[in-house]
């Protein structure tokens, strides 16, 4: 990596994701760039099908690239050793899923605090944090709520605080509102905007909703396994003052 | 939020949510552990009950001191609580019916023995002729109280009716009594000092009566004793005296001397004789007297003199003094030859007349001292007669060859020897086995009282014979019996502990696929893969916990289920349904935590495997397994399989030639390889990529290639229903039936007949009685019976003389033999003749016996009342499992006062066995002689073995039954997880029970390929040994179980299948995942 990615908090280079299959390897990705710096919002976008949570897990580690160097936070996590990984994952990465995840048999507060169990500070502080977060979702009277309980959209509000409650550098998000429908869809996009720009995390964001998009700062289209810059967005592909 | 959220708090969570596969899981559990518990508790029963009944017919029996011949009843005075006893083998007969029993316990007893038990005396008076017999005898003779029965006894002789002067005739004491009482199998009704759990059939006598039958009054052969205070072996050392030993000290003729009961002195009563020399400083001289049927010099002849073998005699080897009376008579003088004729006790009973000729060293006047009737002990039938004509010896003697002189000598001189030979002279010819001195001398003046008590100081009772038995220690030390039952049950119950353990696995991995997207959200949010196996573990942990819980409870059940079967179907293995449920909170706890951490191997083994799988997989509700597996390792999965199969083969081709212990590793060797090849190849088939023709596209097909999609669930599944038919199938092929006419190899040795009589029998068995057959006499040392039909374990086996004839004959199969020569190798019975350099005495025992039972093993020795025998062969299942085997002279040399022969081996024509037996138990029926089919006899011991291998089957069938509840829950969770698949093929037409087929389809492919591989190679496992034993395995009964688990399992799918797709098909398309 050279000295311009110093700024890039998250970046690929040459990302290459192929999967086996009866009929032969059935490339994803190809030699996809990206850089992502402190504080911005990118939202890739493309139709389903194209790779957008391919994309997404990789560089939120879920998945490993076939080819191609990744870093983020200047480290690359497919070298690091299991622990480390799970720390990092713990601490600097935040996921929202499509679907919400929540431990069904976790209240909502709980399921806020389930990435809180294995990292540092006291309960005392969790909580009071957790809390907190459920209070900008607009939760704070369904704590004790069961996912069963919850509806939709509240359940992926709670996804959202729990995504945040350990102060992550960086916020993946896999079509949050996808499953939601356009009310809803909207609020949590308002909150999701609103509690990116508070907590100054970087966001990655994939969908396919064009009126989500116009509320980040880059959007960046998946096509034929590349990544081309909104045409009608005035950013680019990388950040200004970052050259390929 | 009450209190704070942690790790803990999540595990509860968890345990609350999922808790019905949790119960499925602590379920399967639960029954682990009942069966590890209930296994040990099935041992600490037996034990308890062998221990419970070993005390029962002891009462309260502490030792027992026991002599080889009869000793003073005032010697009881000693002891406190002491019980006079005399304790012989015999026979009962109902005089009315013929109907006999035989090897029965004659108890002579007092009222005193029934204190022992706090019973009452079955008799009202000391005296009178009533009898009690135990429930066991009263049963086989039927009879009952009121009833008349005979008891016949061996009468004692303390003198060996092998020797000369041992009386063969009129040995035989009949008794009628009237049967007082009946007395149950129990207390005082079940006495007995040899430890076994088989019903003793006892008779008990009035303690007087008896003594007077058998003409031993004021006699007794065994004391009883409770526990005492002090050390009752200080007490006999003490209160013993020579007279007690057999010994006595006689005041004759000029000599003071030992003489004995037994005629023969013996060694180590000579050695204290010399010893005792030294105290009283007085020589001793040994002598050895011998009738004589004629002494003979020329044309002369005397007839029936004694002659003397004396150690002072001054006499050279190879001649004789003759005293003046004979020297006159046969005209002979110091160089002439003397012929010498005698008997001596030959083979099969007969006396032979053996001569000797001596030269004539010289002529001892009537007035030396050696010429003296105090060199001649006392014999019986001789020594008191009025007149030599009237002598009544145990030999045959010819009166009218004896002269008015004869007569005449016999007035004045009695039995003062004729003749005098060196010692060595006399041994060489008239030593046995018995000794070879008739009494020790010495010299007239020799203070007797001190001689008594320098005599006494030197004779250890228990070396003469008269020695205590610990017989309460050893009964307990017994009852912790020959085979650890609790271990053996395990052993039966491996396979439910394993399909539990393959169970929880299934079940748990269950449990994990169905959180799959859970386990990859707490990877997502940083849990670290330890992390997540420690909450797995935790979850794991409280209801494998719960499990093992309810499981102690199961345990006991199970033990008393198993108790029950031991006392009612599975009699047979124990032989008497003495077994009681006996639970111990040791082998409770025990086996609670073995099944407990069995349970947590399997959730460790299943949370190492999942948390392979990407997170990413994880959360879209994958599994590792559920990704094709590369081409390379399926390739490896195939070469593993041919080689394993290959390998297979060769073992259970090498089983063929190989030893029974070698043919035990070598099975489960085929086994084991077999069924890993087989599984090999299904794991290869299973990881391939399904690709079905749309030309060949069947529903049955398409419900097969379902198993691929969770291969690793699939094979877990075959792999518990292959094992389930491997055991079962081998264990049913191994149930054995003995022919009818087993050949000279096999288990019978080609005898027809095995006898055995209560008393023994001194003549050989005449051949015109057989038929053409023939008869091999055995000696036998009574003891423990070393066979799987006691559970006692035998301190002190049976042991079993065999003469030339049968080492000669050689015969049955060895299983193994002890680096044996050329010779040998052919005929292994040639073995126990051959000299062992460290003094150990050659043995043969079964495999059985000697592995199992023993403990010990080819070229082991086992060591009985200080003497090591040494296995040098090993039968293979044959019928003399009941001891050890030596030859007739080790046996003659260690044991001398076991006279006669009690144990029969009887060759007869075909279909002439059953005659033959009749004839012999008529003949000898006085003896309590009794033949039984060889063939029945090795039927008896299989009994056992069968039942062992019946609850074997039966534990085995559960553990199937649980490998068919993990087939049907593995198809349960394949169709809820594939509800939406289903519900769509339902909406496009499908009818019910075409689902239903392609789901048991799926499992109907796990099910046949699991019995298959199973059956097919438990049939060339055990095949092998079968060729070997000639045996044919019941295939028609194997083919019916065979046909059910696979029906079973069939229909357990099929119910299955039905219940779940009978579920709402709109609510799983709509459903979320």
């Amino acid at each position: 990596m050279d000295s311009n990615s110093v700024s890039c908090v998250v970046e690929a280079r040459g990302l290459v994701r192929e999967f086996a299959t009866r009929g032969g390897p059935l490339v994803i990705l190809r030699d996809l760039d990206l850089c992502v710096r402190q504080g911005e919002s990118v939202c890739i976008m493309g139709p389903s099908g194209v790779g957008k949570s391919t994309l997404l897990h990789i560089l939120g580690t879920l998945d490993e690239p076939t080819r191609g160097e990744v870093s983020i936070l200047g480290r690359n996590p497919f070298e690091m050793t299991d622990g480390d990984l799970a720390d990092f994952r713990n601490t600097d990465l935040g996921f929202v899923f499509q679907s919400h995840h929540l431990l069904p048999q976790c209240s909502a507060l709980e399921n806020v605090l389930v990435p809180t169990l294995v990292a540092p500070g006291t309960g005392q502080e969790k909580a009071e944090r957790a809390r907190r977060l459920l209070s900008e979702v607009g939760l704070s009277d369904r704590a004790d709520y069961l996912p069963a309980d919850l509806s939709g959209g509240e359940r992926q509000r709670v996804a959202i605080a729990r995504s945040l409650v350990n102060r992550p550098r960086i916020l993946l998000c896999d079509e949050p509102t996808g499953n939601l429908d356009e009310k809803t869809a909207s609020d949590v996009a308002d909150c999701f905007v609103a509690l990116q720009k508070r907590e100054q995390v970087s966001l990655i964001l994939v969908t396919h909703a064009p009126w989500f998009a116009r509320r980040f700062d880059r959007v960046l289209h998946l096509k034929g396994g590349t990544l081309i810059p909104d045409g009608k967005s005035s950013a680019g592909l990388f950040p200004p003052g970052q050259t390929p | 939020m009450k209190r704070g959220f942690s790790t803990t708090r999540l595990v509860l969570r968890s345990l609350a949510h999922y808790w019905r596969i949790h119960l499925a899981v602590a379920s399967a559990t639960a029954v682990g552990v009942a069966v590890l518990a209930g296994s040990l508790v099935v041992g600490d029963s037996v034990r308890a009950s062998l221990r419970r009944l070993a005390l029962d017919r002891l009462g309260r029996i502490d030792r027992v001191l026991t002599g080889e011949a009869f000793f003073r009843q005032e010697l009881t005075d000693a002891f406190s609580r002491a019980c006079p006893a005399i304790l012989v083998e015999g026979s009962v007969v109902d005089p009315n019916t013929g109907t006999r029993a035989s090897r029965v316990n004659v108890v002579g007893v007092p009222a005193a023995f029934w204190t022992f038990w706090d019973a009452q005396a079955p008799w009202t008076s000391a005296g009178s002729f009533d009898v009690a017999l135990n429930r066991a005898l009263a049963d086989e003779i039927e009879v009952d109280a009121g009833g008349e029965v005979l008891v016949r006894v061996q009468k004692p002789s303390a003198v060996s009716r092998e020797t000369l002067l041992g009386r063969r005739d009129d040995t035989v004491a009949t008794m009628r009594f009237r049967v007082a009482r009946i007395l149950p199998d129990e207390g005082a009704g079940r006495f007995g000092l040899v430890p076994t759990q088989q019903y003793p059939r006892n008779v008990y006598v009035p303690l007087r009566v008896l003594q007077r039958r058998i003409e031993r009054e004021g006699r007794i052969d065994t004391i009883l004793l409770p526990p005492l205070a002090s050390d009752p072996q200080e007490i006999l050392n003490r209160v013993a005296t020579l007279e007690d030993m057999g010994l006595r000290l006689t005041e004759r003729g000029g000599f003071v001397s030992l003489e004995s009961d037994r005629v023969f002195l013996r060694r180590p009563e000579i050695e204290a004789a010399r010893e005792a020399s030294r105290d009283v400083a007085s020589s001793s001289s040994l002598t050895l007297a011998y009738v004589v049927n004629a002494m003979r010099a020329g044309e002369r002849a005397i007839p029936y003199s004694v002659v003397a073998a004396a150690e002072d005699a001054v006499v050279e080897e190879g001649h004789l003094l003759l005293n003046r009376w004979a020297a006159d008579d046969l005209r002979a003088a110091a160089g002439d030859r003397v012929g010498l004729t005698y008997w001596v006790p030959g083979a099969d009973d007969r006396l032979e007349e053996r001569t000797t000729t001596l030269t004539i060293a010289g002529v001892l006047e009537m007035s030396d001292p050696l010429v003296n009737d105090a060199l001649v002990p006392e014999f019986p039938g001789i020594s008191d007669a009025e007149s030599l004509s009237s002598w009544d010896p145990p030999f045959p003697i010819d009166v009218d060859r004896i002269r008015p002189r004869d007569e005449e000598y016999w007035d004045e001189y009695r039995a003062a020897p004729k003749a005098l030979v060196s010692i060595q002279t006399g041994r060489s010819l008239w030593a046995n086995r018995h000794g070879d001195a008739t009494s020790a001398r010495w010299r007239e003046g020799t203070s007797v009282d001190d001689l008594r008590r320098a005599l006494r100081a030197r004779l250890d009772p228990a070396r003469s014979g008269l020695a205590f038995q610990p017989v309460r220690d050893a009964a307990l030390g017994a009852s912790r019996g020959a085979s650890d039952f609790g271990g053996l049950f395990v052993g039966f119950s491996l396979f439910i502990l394993v399909s539990s353990a393959l169970l929880i696995g299934i079940l748990f991995r269950l449990n994990v696929d169905s959180r799959a997207a859970d386990l990859g959200l707490l990877g997502a949010v940083g849990f670290a893969p330890r992390a997540i196996r420690r909450l797995m573990w935790m979850e794991g942990g409280v209801v494998a916990g719960v499990g093992a819980l309810v499981g102690t409870l199961g345990g006991w059940a199970f033990a008393a289920g198993m108790v029950h079967g031991l006392r009612t179907w599975w009699v047979g293995s124990v032989g008497t349904p003495f077994v009681v449920l006996a639970v111990s909170p040791v082998s409770l706890i025990g086996g609670a935590l073995g099944g407990w951490l069995v349970a947590m191997f399997s959730v460790w083994q299943t949370s190492r495997r999942v948390l392979r799988a990407h997170p990413r997989t994880l959360l879209e509700g994958g599994s590792a397994s559920d990704r094709l597996a590369p081409g390379g390792r399926r390739r490896v999965a195939f070469v593993v399989g041919i080689a394993s199969l290959v390998l297979g083969g060769a073992t259970a081709v090498a089983s063929l030639g190989a030893s029974v212990e070698k043919q035990a590793i070598l099975f489960f060797a085929t086994g084991a390889l077999g069924l890993t090849g087989c599984l090999a190849f299904l794991s290869a088939w299973l990881a391939r990529p399904s690709a079905i023709r749309a030309d060949r596209l069947r529903v049955t097909r398409l419900g097969m290639t379902g198993a691929r999609r969770r291969p690793a669930r699939s094979l877990l599944v075959a792999g518990l229903v292959s094992c389930a038919a491997f055991l079962i199938v081998s264990v049913g092929a191994n149930r054995r039936v003995a022919g009818s006419n087993g050949g000279k190899q096999s288990g019978t040795g080609g005898f027809t007949l095995l006898a055995e009589s209560a008393l023994p029998l001194y003549a050989a068995i005449d051949p015109s009685r057989l038929e053409g057959g023939r008869a091999y006499r055995m000696r036998l040392r009574p003891g423990d019976d070393a066979s799987c039909l006691n559970l006692y374990r035998a301190a002190r086996p049976r042991i079993l003389g065999v003469g030339d004839d049968f080492i000669d004959r050689g015969g049955f199969a060895f299983s193994g033999v002890l680096d044996p020569s050329p010779e040998e190798k052919s005929n292994p019975w040639l073995l126990l003749r051959r000299p062992l350099p460290d003094g150990a005495v050659p043995a043969v025992a079964d495999y059985t016996t000697a592995v199992w039972l023993l403990h010990s093993g080819l070229g082991k020795d086992i060591e009985v009342d200080g003497t090591r025998y040494r296995l040098v062969a090993l039968l293979a299942r044959s019928v003399f499992q009941s001891g050890l085997m030596i030859s007739e002279e080790n046996f003659e040399r260690l044991f001398p006062e076991a006279e006669g022969y009690r144990s029969f081996a009887i060759e007869t024509p075909r279909g002439a066995g059953p005659r033959v037996a009749r004839r012999l138990e008529s003949e000898f029926g006085d003896y309590g002689f009794d033949a039984i089919e060889a063939s029945e006899t090795l039927n008896r011991l299989m009994v056992v073995e069968n039942t062992y291998l019946s609850i074997f089957q039966s534990l085995g069938g559960l553990g199937l039954l649980l490998g068919t509840v993990g087939l049907a829950l593995a198809l349960a969770r394949n169709l809820i997880e594939r509800q939406s698949e289903f519900a769509l093929m339902r909406a496009l037409g499908f009818r019910l029970r075409t689902l239903v087929w392609l789901a048991v389809s799926e499992n109907a492919l796990l099910l046949v390929f699991g019995i298959a591989a199973g059956t097919v190679w438990a049939v060339v496992a055990v095949l092998p040994p079968l060729v070997a034993r000639l045996a044919r395995p019941p295939w028609i009964e194997l083919s019916v179980e065979i046909a059910a688990i696979l029906l079973f399992g069939l229909l357990a799918a099929g119910l299955c299948a039905l219940v779940v797709l009978r579920l709402p098909a709109l609510r799983a398309l709509k459903r979320e995942r």
